[in-house]
């Protein structure tokens, strides 16, 4: 009798358990993003290294930042925040020997800015400033496409004209991310962090 | 290129082969400078490149990357240049990082005493005296 009475507690209380903790951790998101994003890098004398779940785990465990959270026109009453991550003031918790260093460690050029919009309904998250790959152009999909203010749809002409979010240029991505020639000189916007450090 | 150097500059060349950079925990850490041909456009020559962790002081893969235009002959001192930033950045990765700035020209006399510029330029003056002696 109490184990059937058991079994029914934790079946009543399961999906309620998994509905109630649907929510977007931007940090987490960043992480992921962060990890992905990172390219693997020759070593002289390299261990077996796999970019798999125990090293994205390693990777999660060792890393720590504040986000911050930056100021948007439009984007509340649809359910986006964004957030900017200085990768330069990302903290290490455990000291690396070179192999982990190597694996784990966030390389930059002069550009140290990552910027990532977030879909606190969906859940969907965009790559918007300084990765290696730019979102912008299913970020502008979706938001056109699958959202709409006081039954109104939003349109391309209205998210440029009414949509802003402080350090994002949506008319310089929405150019560039058309161009075929993605020239970075030409489009700032498509700067990335992994961008080295040239002299000459 | 890089032998025509060595053979000139045989004590740089040797430093830079041997080249070592301390990270912030104060680990010894070998890098590798490594060389190769390609187009350089706007940065004239040739340009080194690299990428730096700055919370640790890593240097991306341990390793200096050095482009030469194919368009320079064997005894030009832009090698001698480029192995000269390679030395700055070893002595200090984060401190190049920072000191850097884009669009840098380590040719304009105001910049010749410069933490990013003075090694490159030493070097490559040094090679230009070596090898006129020689002649």
């Amino acid at each position: 009798m109490k184990i059937k009475f058991l079994l029914m507690i934790l079946i009543l209380n399961f999906p309620y358990k998994i509905f109630s903790q649907v929510s977007t951790d931007a940090k987490s998101i960043f992480k992921m993003w962060l990890f992905l994003d990172k390219m693997n890098v020759y070593q002289r004398n390299p261990k077996t290294t796999i970019k798999d779940d125990s090293l994205f785990s390693l990777f999660e465990n060792v890393t720590d930042f504040k986000l911050d959270t930056l100021q948007s026109k439009g984007f509340d009453r649809i359910g986006y925040q964004f957030y900017l991550l200085h990768l330069n003031n990302l903290k290490i918790l455990k000291d690396l020997n070179e192999d982990e260093a190597q694996s784990l460690l966030i390389f930059t050029g002069k550009f140290d800015s990552v910027i990532i919009g977030l879909n606190s309904k969906t859940g969907k998250s965009y790559r918007l400033l300084g990765f290696n790959g730019n979102d912008f152009l299913s970020f502008l999909i979706d938001i056109t496409e699958n959202n709409s203010i006081n039954n109104e749809g939003i349109s391309q002409k209205k998210f440029f004209n009414e949509f802003k979010v402080e350090k994002l240029d949506f008319n310089c991505l929405n150019k560039a991310l058309k161009d075929k020639n993605l020239d970075r000189r030409k489009y700032p916007c498509l700067i990335r962090y992994s961008d080295p450090i040239i002299t000459h | 290129m890089i032998q025509n150097f060595a053979n000139i500059d045989p004590e740089n060349f040797a430093k830079v082969d041997n080249l070592t950079y301390k990270n912030k925990s104060g680990n010894e850490i070998n890098v590798d400078v490594v060389v190769k041909g390609g187009i350089t456009g706007e940065h004239m020559g040739g340009f080194t490149s690299l990428a730096v962790n700055s919370t640790t002081g890593n240097i991306s893969g341990n390793s200096i990357n050095i482009t030469i235009s194919a368009n320079f002959g064997i005894s030009s001192n832009v090698l001698a240049h480029e192995f000269g930033h390679s030395f700055t950045i070893a002595s200090n990765p984060v401190g190049y990082k920072d000191a850097f700035s884009v669009g840098h020209n380590c040719q304009d006399p105001a910049n010749r005493n410069s933490f990013i510029s003075k090694t490159a330029v030493d070097w490559q003056e040094r090679f230009d005296d070596l090898r006129k002696a020689r002649k």
